[in-house]
């Protein structure tokens, strides 16, 4: 499968700050791909520097197989972007943006933008800044979506909104994803868990991990031991995230869960278990854990050495 | 093309207001030029204050407007909402070309063109001084207006840095002018400065819609400000007399006479310096060729060999031609060197950077009534006096340019002009008006120049009055008239090359300070 977006030790810096760092990841045709971190952690830096709003200080970026550095005219006729925090033609009308937006866009498809006009209800008279922010952010997609960009870039897109526009949005947004690949950042795990196939993990500008949810879930358990007797371990593995043992219970996040071989491990490093659990996870309680046990300096850096490796083979 | 069109149609829709504001205040101001030479010996109606308002307001309105323009697309942040979508920079930028064209440079090239029209000129015999002045509108007033707008994100941070450019340029220029204080400046450095200045500028703008790095750009237009007022101090402080001005074999030779020592005076101007200010005739020109004296350096010798030499000094084009082959020469002195010697003979030994200039054939008409026009020099008509009884002076107009320098004459009546006049019994009058060198767009927005010609020995003082003092004046003044018949001629002096002439004045003695006791005074 061909990817859509590719980065290779992305870094941009403004002035000593750093704010993304040697970040690499591809993004698969078709995909929809979330891109997760707390605020500040480098998001929407890396969707800018996607976008060819910032320029990286190192490394390097493809959009749609062109160099992020030179995207610009042309190029972004494929190319769908909603962020929040964008200004938009206060002055204009719902009907004159979209009509303004048509020409630009050779592959414009009226029907669909009169269908997502109908769909988020929008009032085409009405002008911009006399809108609520959901209803500048459904005009903002349906710009976005009405000439089926090959790619759709949305940063944050859902933020503040009610959760009726924001399930709107999403249904509209699911609607196109048949022929679009989505790139998105939020920092609202349970939105994005309904309907992302991919994720990537941002913290202080450097990407934890990147992979497909499916894969993702799969490899975190969370694993609680019942002990017979209570017992020490001595040598902790660095998969183990966020170990907690009270006197006969032991709790940690298990990050490298390998099903039946990663249990007889564990059998081994507790032989007087009386019980163990290996529980799937939320993607919530996965980026909590992690985030915990950051904090803690452990297991990150394996984690994330591990997924660049993975990301080049 | 049609994305040009494109958002060209939504800058229009957007920037309406400011459109008819700006065509507004062009219309009115348009209305005020060409009306006001009409009005203005009726002082219930002198157009001159608020057609002085316009022009400043003219330009600022297209600031505005550009500005606002330029920045719906800003080329500065990293929010902007276009960015994202396929807009192509060198369309982006045509548009807002085609928009300063329209409404901006077509404006003025029709507002000039119904002026030079209604002035009596026919603009189609000046479209290349109109295209000059479209040029300069463009370089001078649209790139660093539109360099500007580039490289800030708003209104408010625009207004901010052209305030900063101003007070840069204007504190840059007050300092300069204090170094070149004395000192004759050569014009092209800074010529050449403000063409690359705008090069610059201009490159600025497009790197900025190529690229939007704003910090190149705004390095760009940092840099041209400082190599501008470079340009200008190095004009300042360069001295190009010698290339400018060869020394080798001058082709007249000419001779420096104090005329009225009771004319001359010192005035002291700062600590060290003294202003000494000669009348000085020049004789060995002959009749119809002159000399304009560009720049002088003094040399003092003290009577026991002691000497001081100043710098060349800016003499502002002091003529000597013809019989007017006299003028007021005014000589920078160190104050030590003039205390020392005011009171012995000296010589005092110039040098003269001049330019030779050549007459034309004298224009030679009697004065018609009505306006008249003098070929090559432009339009003109007697201006009568309050009373009707003749005309005063002439006011002329050129078109575009100023007109060549040139020597107005004319016989005063003393017969007024219903009595009988003209007679040929009265004064003559004469004046010189015009350039050397005519600057092109000189006229700035109004392409008609007003070329007052006031001839000398006059009626009334040359000054505008108002109606009452100058019906006072006329009763106590002699009787002069200009009348439909008086001769008139009008004599051209163009420039045949630059040299350098040296004069010797032996045996004067510098003249003494402006004060209480000067022998002029008593």
């Amino acid at each position: 499968m061909t990817a859509v977006l590719r980065t290779e030790a992305l870094t941009k810096r403004f002035g000593r700050t750093e704010a993304l760092r040697g970040v690499t990841f591809e993004v698969p045709e078709g995909a929809i791909y979330a891109l997760v971190g707390a605020n500040g952690a480098g998001k929407t830096t890396l969707i800018k520097l996607l976008m060819n709003i910032f320029l990286p200080t190192e490394g390097r970026a493809e959009v749609l197989g062109t160099a992020s550095k030179h995207l610009a005219g042309r190029a972004l006729n494929r190319i769908g972007y909603v962020s929040e925090n964008q200004e938009h033609p206060e002055w204009m009308t719902v009907r004159q943006v979209l009509s303004y937006l048509r020409p630009f866009y050779p592959k414009w498809d009226r029907a669909l933008e009169a269908y997502l006009v109908e769909q988020f209800n929008l009032p085409l008279g009405r002008k911009l800044r006399q809108l609520s922010r959901g209803m500048r952010m459904k005009t903002a997609m349906v710009a976005a979506l009405a000439f089926r960009p090959s790619l759709l870039v949305l940063d944050e897109p859902f933020s503040g909104l009610d959760p009726l526009v924001r399930d709107e949005l999403i249904e509209g947004l699911l609607d196109r994803a048949q022929e679009t690949t989505i790139f998105l950042s939020s920092h609202d795990l349970a939105e994005i868990e309904s309907f992302s196939t991919h994720v990537g993990f941002l913290e202080q500008g450097r990407l934890l991990f990147s992979e497909e949810l499916p894969a993702l879930s799969e490899r975190f358990r969370e694993v609680t031991v019942t002990l017979e007797t209570p017992a020490e371990v001595r040598q902790m593995p660095p998969e183990w995230l966020g170990y907690e043992q009270s006197k006969e219970v032991a709790r940690f996040v298990h990050s490298r869960w390998l099903g039946a071989e990663s249990m007889a491990d564990l059998k081994t490093v507790f032989p007087a278990a009386r019980n163990l659990t290996a529980e799937p996870m939320t993607l919530r309680s996965i980026f909590l854990a992690i985030a915990r046990s950051r904090r803690g300096e452990r297991a990150a850096r394996p984690i994330a050495a591990e997924t660049e490796e993975r990301s080049r083979a | 093309m049609r994305q040009v069109v494109h958002i060209f149609a939504k800058d229009v829709r957007q920037h309406w207001p400011e459109i008819l504001a700006s065509l507004a205040v062009l219309t009115l101001y348009g209305w005020t030029a060409a009306y006001r030479p009409r009005a203005r010996l009726n002082p219930e109606f002198d157009l001159r204050r608020l057609e002085f308002i316009l022009m400043l307001l003219a330009p600022v309105s297209w600031w505005v407007m550009m500005t606002r323009v330029i920045q719906s697309e800003s080329l500065v942040g990293h929010v902007q909402w276009w960015v994202t979508k396929p807009y192509e920079w060198g369309k982006l930028l045509a548009a807002k070309v085609v928009f300063a064209a329209l409404f901006v440079v077509l404006p003025v090239m029709l507002l000039q063109a119904w002026l030079l029209k209604t002035a009596g000129f026919n603009p189609t015999a000046h479209l290349g001084g109109l295209g000059t002045n479209l040029a300069l509108l463009v370089g001078a007033v649209l790139i660093p207006l539109a360099a500007l707008a580039a490289v800030t994100s708003n209104f408010a941070r625009m207004s901010l840095t052209s305030l900063v450019v101003l007070v840069v340029v204007v504190l840059g220029a007050v300092a300069i002018r204090y170094v070149q204080s004395g000192r004759y400046a050569t014009d092209w450095p800074q010529y050449l400065a403000f063409a690359l200045m705008l090069a610059l500028a201009a490159t600025a703008v497009v790197l900025q819609y190529a690229r939007r790095r704003e910090w190149r750009s705004r390095g760009l237009l940092i840099s041209a400000l400082v190599l501008w007022l470079a340009g200008v101090l190095v004009s300042a402080t360069t001295n190009a007399i010698a290339r400018t001005y060869p020394a080798d074999a001058p082709k007249l030779s000419v001779k420096l006479t104090p005329t009225n020592p009771l004319l001359a005076y010192a005035a002291a101007i700062r600590p060290h310096w003294v202003n000494l200010y000669l009348l000085l005739s020049m004789s060995g020109v002959p009749e119809g060729r002159g000399v304009v004296v560009q720049a002088i350096q003094p040399t003092v010798i003290a009577a026991d060999g002691r000497q001081w030499q100043g710098e060349w000094q800016p003499l502002g084009g002091q003529r000597f031609i013809g019989r007017y082959a006299y003028g007021n020469v005014r000589i920078l002195v160190n104050r030590e060197f003039y205390d020392a010697v005011r009171s012995e003979p000296v010589t005092l030994r110039l040098r003269l950077a001049a330019i030779n200039v050549e007459g034309t054939p004298t224009v030679r008409m009697q004065m018609p009534g009505h306006n008249f026009a003098v070929s090559g020099f432009g339009n003109c008509s007697p201006v009568l006096d309050p009373m009707g009884r003749g005309y005063l002076w002439l006011n002329c107009r050129s078109a575009m340019w100023k007109p060549q320098l040139t020597w107005v004459t004319a016989q005063w009546s003393d017969t007024p002009c219903d009595k009988g006049g003209p007679d040929t019994t009265g004064v003559t009058g004469d004046a010189w008006v015009g350039e050397l060198f005519p600057e092109p767009g000189a006229a700035g927005l109004n392409p008609v120049i007003d070329v007052p010609v006031r001839l000398s020995n006059p009626p009334v003082p040359p000054k505008s009055l108002t109606a009452g003092q100058t019906a006072v004046f006329i009763a106590g003044a002699p009787p002069r008239y200009l009348c439909a018949g008086t001769p008139l001629t009008f004599t051209a002096y163009r420039p045949t090359g630059r040299t350098q002439y040296s004069a010797t004045l032996t045996d004067i003695r510098l003249p003494v300070e402006w004060d209480e006791n000067h022998p002029r005074r008593q």
